[in-house]
């Protein structure tokens, strides 16, 4: 409902977004109904292991970048301001916050900024024999109680206002790009059920905002020429290229960023029944959401602020 | 600020407060603007250039004044100050920069417990409360000599107070309890300055001395003896200093004129040293005449052939001539979308778009007439200034469309003859009652829209809407870089 703090559901496929094929169709039609766009990043530091950009990227989303240079250790103890300790609930107006995971660091850094780490044992991987035949259904219709929805009906006190769901590439089996192709599938089949629980136009759908978020892991610009959110160079030679102001994306308040990572962006498709915009983009891709998409392109630390916002666990700027 | 044997490039900037909205189910998964049938601003995206604009930054939800000082390029973070200040000078207040001013009411104080009986004296304070703030009007405190001290009447029970002198801060809590039947309270410093502290010293005293002569004045003695409440006592709120800043006109290089009956906005373009013009019938709500806003913006951006509207002065009872030679930035402020927008008045948001559209088509034919004399090239430029909803009923961060054009391309899309054709009439805001018109009205309504075939010129946007920004040139961008892009686009034009 558009004038009730909404509660939040993340599902974060990290590393996926290149394995989303034309059958995954929950995912269309979840990129059909919502408001597309791009999450930018900055450039990973060299060297950075695969576990060091799982924490990166997340902190990233997270506007939480300071603590993770604190517990990385890339910065020096001057840096390591007291924002760093500030936990999700005292940034955001007293948010509750989860993060449903199996990653040992993300569990750590989840419970650093004040998440409830929850494992994914139970969730993706049921343990329940008798919910065997329906994990995905189970799964969804589990992750939903987090937020108070239950049965069709929204209770009216929540456990949290936020879950966020990691879901890495080897999550469901083990790595190999057959088994990420599994886990997209998964990833697939649970927005399907979260979609089913909460139709449009369902009570549950009135409060239930819903974000899709699919990054591209380890990527480098020589690898992916096609996957850039700059201008193209037909744009650049065009005379009203003169006129393109700074991008939301490469500033901070009114300061450039430094470091703008132009390819591989995440992916984001957002929606809320009454809540949020519906673009012309279709399928959840980065060529219909760079041609249709609606949201363009924001950098990732400023994502929360937006979720945080239809929350009601951020004031607004002025009178 | 234009060669002289060339035309002068003058810009009609339309602001439509809280126009941005999302995808309501009730009209079709479209956003009001979507649904709306507004050809004049879509022939304006049709015939220039288009994108999304975050008023101040990205998921930031702002007010219409962060919004509008980071649109016209003075980033809120650095000047910002409260909008007291803003509320004065709009409400008729002359304020200099690093003057305070408070939001006030006439009240009722029990001297002896300090307990505020009644915030509001009187509702019906029309005649006493002037009478009573000239008496308040330069009064002196004691303590501080240095300072000047300016009361002047606002509506019903509430007046302005601005306090004139050095070294004061905006930062300080105020005097009123903000409920009835609670302890009057002492101004305090809500930072560690210095600065801050002794303005919480000041006002304290002012405090202390305007209820002197409140308590003093045969008014109130008068007021006893019929048994009403005296009115004893000023509440100050909503403290605000004046910003220090470099006016418009020295900023950007043109000079700049404002229609804007919303209190707020006047005070804010007043502090950037804006004009404010006069437009008889315009009055920042649902009773407002857009046709009179679009003449008195087309007249300043017309003289000196055409005689240019009077301005406000804060702290004057008359009007004063505005600029002989006119003005190079209109800014045309249009408050009752975002009015519908906090009303959750989806329809009427519809309706009330396409009333603005009508006003728009108004403006341009005046400007036309003024352009074909060949001493004026005009440009139109439209957006706003944050979304707000009209389900949610508040503001939201969700990016606004911008459009700007040359007129000369707006004609080319709409025709010389529809836009000479159109009627100059005033006309009145549309009367909506919600229910008035089912979904299916304002589909059918939305399969007549004039659709243009393709852009005209500049990028391929032929809408003007959220959703339709998103493909055109300029991108997503945050307000802080739109005056660039419309003085880039005034000398790409050129």
């Amino acid at each position: 409902m558009a004038d009730k703090p909404s509660r939040a559901l993340v599902l974060y496929g990290d590393g996926l977004a290149r394995f989303v094929k034309p059958s995954h169709t929950h995912l269309h039609s979840l990129a059909s109904k919502a408001s597309c766009g791009f999450l930018t990043l900055p450039n990973a530091p060299p060297s950075e292991s695969e576990d060091e950009r799982i924490v990166r990227e997340f902190a990233l989303l997270l506007d939480a970048y300071e603590a993770y240079s604190n517990t990385s250790g890339s910065t020096t103890k001057q840096e390591r301001g007291e924002k760093s300790s500030i936990t999700i609930s005292e940034r955001f107006m007293g948010m509750k916050a989860a993060i449903v995971t199996n990653n040992p660091s993300l569990k750590s850094f989840g419970t650093k900024l004040g998440f409830s780490v929850l494992p994914n044992d139970g969730f993706i991987k049921s343990s329940d024999e008798a919910q065997a035949d329906h994990p995905v259904d189970f799964v969804a219709s589990e992750l939903l109680k987090l937020l108070g929805f239950q049965e069709g009906k929204t209770v009216e006190l929540s456990q949290y206002d936020l879950v966020f769901v990691h879901v890495e590439a080897g999550e469901v089996n083990v790595k190999n790009d057959e088994a990420i192709a599994d886990d997209v599938e998964y990833f697939n089949a649970l927005v399907g059920g979260i979609m089913h629980i909460g139709k449009p136009g369902s009570e549950i759908s009135l409060r239930l905002h819903l974000s899709v978020v699919m990054s591209y892991g380890s990527t480098s610009e020589k690898d992916d020429p096609n996957l850039s959110v700059s201008m193209s160079n037909d744009d650049k030679k065009s005379n009203l290229s003169k006129l393109v102001p700074r991008q939301s994306y490469t500033m901070k308040g009114e300061v450039p960023r430094k470091d703008v990572r132009h390819h591989c962006p995440m992916l984001l498709a957002q929606s809320q029944y009454a809540v949020t915009r519906k673009d012309m983009a279709e399928t959840f891709s980065f060529k219909d959401f760079k041609e249709h998409g609606g949201n363009l392109v924001i950098p990732a630390d400023r994502f929360l602020h937006e979720v945080a916002f239809k929350l009601w666990k951020a004031p607004k700027y002025g009178a | 600020m234009g060669h002289p044997q060339q035309p002068k490039r003058r810009v009609a900037f339309v602001l439509i407060d809280g126009v941005g909205d999302v995808s309501i189910p009730r009209i079709g998964f479209k956003t009001p603007l979507q649904a709306a049938n507004v050809p004049n601003l879509d022939a304006i995206a049709s015939a220039g250039v288009n994108g999304l604009m975050d008023p101040v930054e990205v998921g930031l939800g702002c007010g219409s004044d962060t919004a509008h000082l980071s649109l016209l390029g003075y980033d809120p973070r650095v000047y910002y100050r409260g909008r007291g200040a803003f509320e004065s000078m709009g409400a008729g207040l002359a304020m200099s920069p690093g003057d305070i001013a408070f939001k006030s009411n006439f009240a009722t104080l029990d001297e002896k417990t300090g307990i505020v009986i009644s915030r509001r004296a009187d509702r019906h304070f029309e005649e006493e409360g002037p009478i009573l703030c000239a008496a308040l009007d330069g009064l002196k405190m004691p303590s501080f000599p240095e300072y000047e001290v300016r009361v002047r009447y606002a509506t019903e029970h509430r007046c302005g107070v601005v306090v004139k002198g050095p070294n004061l801060s905006g930062n300080i809590s105020g005097t009123d309890p903000l409920k009835d039947n609670r302890l009057l309270l002492q101004a305090e410093a809500l930072d560690g300055n210095d600065e801050a502290r002794h303005t919480a010293k000041v006002v304290n005293e002012l405090s202390k001395e305007i209820s002197k002569i409140l308590i003093a004045h045969p008014l109130n003695a008068k007021r006893a003896s019929e048994g009403k409440n005296v009115a004893n006592v000023v509440l100050l709120r909503g403290c605000g200093i004046r910003i220090e800043v470099s006016p418009f006109a020295k900023k950007h290089g043109l000079w700049p004129c404002m229609v804007a009956p919303t209190k707020i906005i006047a005070g804010l373009g007043l502090s950037l040293g804006i004009d404010i013009l006069e437009a008889p019938g315009a009055t920042g709500d649902y009773r407002t005449l857009l046709t009179s806003k679009a003449t008195a913006i087309a007249k300043a951006l017309s003289a000196p052939l055409q005689s240019c509207p009077n301005v406000f002065v804060p702290g004057e009872d008359e009007h004063k001539p505005g600029r002989s030679d006119g003005y190079d930035f209109g800014f045309l402020h249009i408050k009752a979308i975002d009015d519908a927008g906090h009303d959750k008045a989806t329809i009427f948001k519809v309706k009330g778009l396409e009333a603005v559209d009508r006003a728009i088509g108004q403006l341009a034919r005046l400007l036309w007439e003024t352009e074909s004399t060949g001493k004026f090239q005009y440009f139109l430029c439209v957006t706003g200034d944050h979304s707000t909803p009209v389900e949610y009923g508040d503001h939201s961060f969700e990016p606004v469309p911008f459009a700007i054009c040359s007129l000369k391309d707006f004609v080319g899309v709409v025709g010389v003859e529809t836009i000479l054709g159109g009627l100059l009439d005033p006309f009145p805001l549309p009367t909506v009652k919600e229910g008035q018109y089912p979904t299916e009205h304002v589909e059918v309504e939305q399969e007549q829209r004039t659709k243009q075939p393709r852009a005209f010129n500049g990028d391929s946007v032929c809408e003007f809407n959220e959703i339709a920004a998103a493909r055109g040139c300029l991108g997503r961008f945050p307000g802080g870089e739109m005056m660039g892009v419309i003085k880039n686009f005034l000398e790409l034009e050129a």
